[in-house]
Order: structure tokens, then sequence, then C-alpha cells
């Protein structure tokens, strides 16, 4: 499956029935997230009102992650079967998965000010999501530092697939080291350890969340494959 | 909602969704200029 989409001509058709019902989802689920996280959901009986800033902090903590699992499984597929298309995403959705990281960071700190009296401490969970909003920035500098863009695509390759050893760090932190941050609310194996009212808002904004990454990052990967053509075109290749 | 941490909840969903607005419209802009340089 992932081969026959190699061909950007085959993936174009694809993304332009998905990208639509994407938007749709994320327009949908995100009012429900912002319904249900500012006006219905109840306050924590330790936190205070100040647990809905986790219903947009988790969620952009787990993109944070998944985009950059995602952009490290597309850069060994792109490295080993010289995949276009796979090639391209890591470039398509690295600026989307700095964004996700970006507002986890400072929607993490907002958060800690009025919970653990700082702005920011230098624990590990904290410290190793740091590192992956360098990574992405690192990445974006490095795919954008040759005149062959060939020689950019794979450089930044090679980072990202080093720098993914960052992605179980970042897991775990809170398990291996002794943390300020606290462990993980929501496994796949265990009952989640909160309540259905909160859990609702969680949900609706990681789909929304999730659902928007989708839209853009089809929308950014047609820009790739326009701007890509185009080169070929000025080159005298045709289109 | 109770007071008191209404500054921090505003400024997470402000930035929030700024940041999520710009990550659209830049995507967007970019797409539309990548598709009327092809259509030239």
């Amino acid at each position: 499956m992932i081969a026959s989409f190699a061909n950007p001509r085959r993936f174009l058709k694809l993304a332009r029935r998905v990208q639509p019902v994407a938007a749709a989802v994320a327009v949908a689920a995100l009012a429900v997230g912002l319904y249900t996280s500012l006006v219905t959901s109840p306050d924590d009986y330790q936190q205070g009102s100040s647990v809905r800033i986790m219903y947009i902090h988790v969620p952009a903590a787990w993109m944070a992650l998944f985009v950059y699992t995602t952009m490290a499984g597309a850069a060994f597929v792109g490295l080993v079967w010289k995949h276009i298309v796979a090639e391209l995403y890591a470039r398509a959705a690295a600026p989307l998965g700095a964004a996700f990281t970006f507002i986890c960071l400072v929607t993490g700190s907002l958060w800690g000010k009025p919970m653990w009296g700082a702005w920011w401490v230098w624990d590990a969970r904290l410290t190793s999501v740091l590192i992956l909003f360098f990574l992405y920035l690192g990445y974006l500098a490095l795919a954008d530092a040759f005149d062959d863009e060939q020689k950019g695509i794979n450089a930044g390759a090679f980072l990202l697939l080093i720098g993914a050893v960052n992605i179980p760090i970042i897991k775990f932190s809170v398990e291996w080291w002794n943390t300020l941050h606290q462990p993980a609310s929501l496994t796949r194996l265990a009952k989640p350890a909160i309540d259905a009212a909160m859990l609702l808002p969680l949900l609706a904004m990681a789909v929304g969340f999730t659902a928007l990454f989708m839209a853009l990052v089809l929308v950014r990967l047609q820009t790739e494959i326009a701007r890509r053509r185009l080169k070929i075109r000025r080159q005298g290749g045709g289109a | 909602m109770s007071g008191g941490y209404l500054f921090y909840i505003a400024a997470a969903y402000g930035l929030c969704f700024a940041v999520l607005s710009a990550m659209t419209l830049s995507t967007v802009l970019a797409w539309k200029k990548a598709g009327k340089e092809l259509d030239e």
C-alpha cells in the first residue's frame, strides 16, 4: 500500500478526497472540544479551573510525539525505498509538529505557574520535550541548508532517525526519573483514571488536533509536490 | 468556571488557537501561491 502512493498522482487523487473530510472533522471536533472544555466540564477538585489548560496541553503533547514518529517513519521509508511522497512528508509535517510542540510547551508553562509556582523546571519530561522542539527546528534548518534539495532531504532524514531516540525518552521519562511532571492518566491497557466529563473535551480536542493535522499536512504535501513540479518545469524537464 | 486562573486559561487557549490559525493560514496561502505559479 505504501509503495502504491510513491506515485504522486495516485497520492494526490486520494489526498483531494480525504482532505475536505479531515477539515470538516477538525472544525466539528474543535468546536465540541472548545465548548466542552470551557463550558460544560467541571473544575478539578485540586487544580480548580486550571485543569482546562490540560485539554489543549495533553493533545498538543500527543501530536508533538505522533508527528515526529510519523516523520521518522517516513524518513526511513524515504531513505530505504526512495519513496518520493515519504521524502516530502517530513518537510510538510515538520512545521506543524514544531507548532504543536510549541503549544505543548507554552500551555504547560501557563499551567505550571499557578500549579507548581514556576513557569519552567528542568524536569526530565519538560527538558526532553524542549529537545524535541529543537529537533523540529534543527530539521527545518538542515532540510533547507543545501542548494541540492535531495541532499537536504537525506541529511534531514538522518537527523530525524537519530533524534527518534528522544521519543521513548519523552514517553518513559516520568517512569525512569523522579519528575515533577505527573505520569500518564490515559494508557491503552488501563481504565482511564479521569472522569468521563473530563475525558470528553480531552478526546474531542485530540480528534480535532489530529484531523486538523491531517487536513493541513495533505495540503502541504500537495504544495510540496507542486513546488517540485515547478522546479522540474523550470529546469526544462516538463511537468 | 471558577475564577483565579482566568488569565492562564485565556492565555493558553488564545495562544493555542492563534498558532493553529496561523498554521492553517500559512498552509493555505502557500498552497494558493504554488497553485498559481503552476498554472502560469
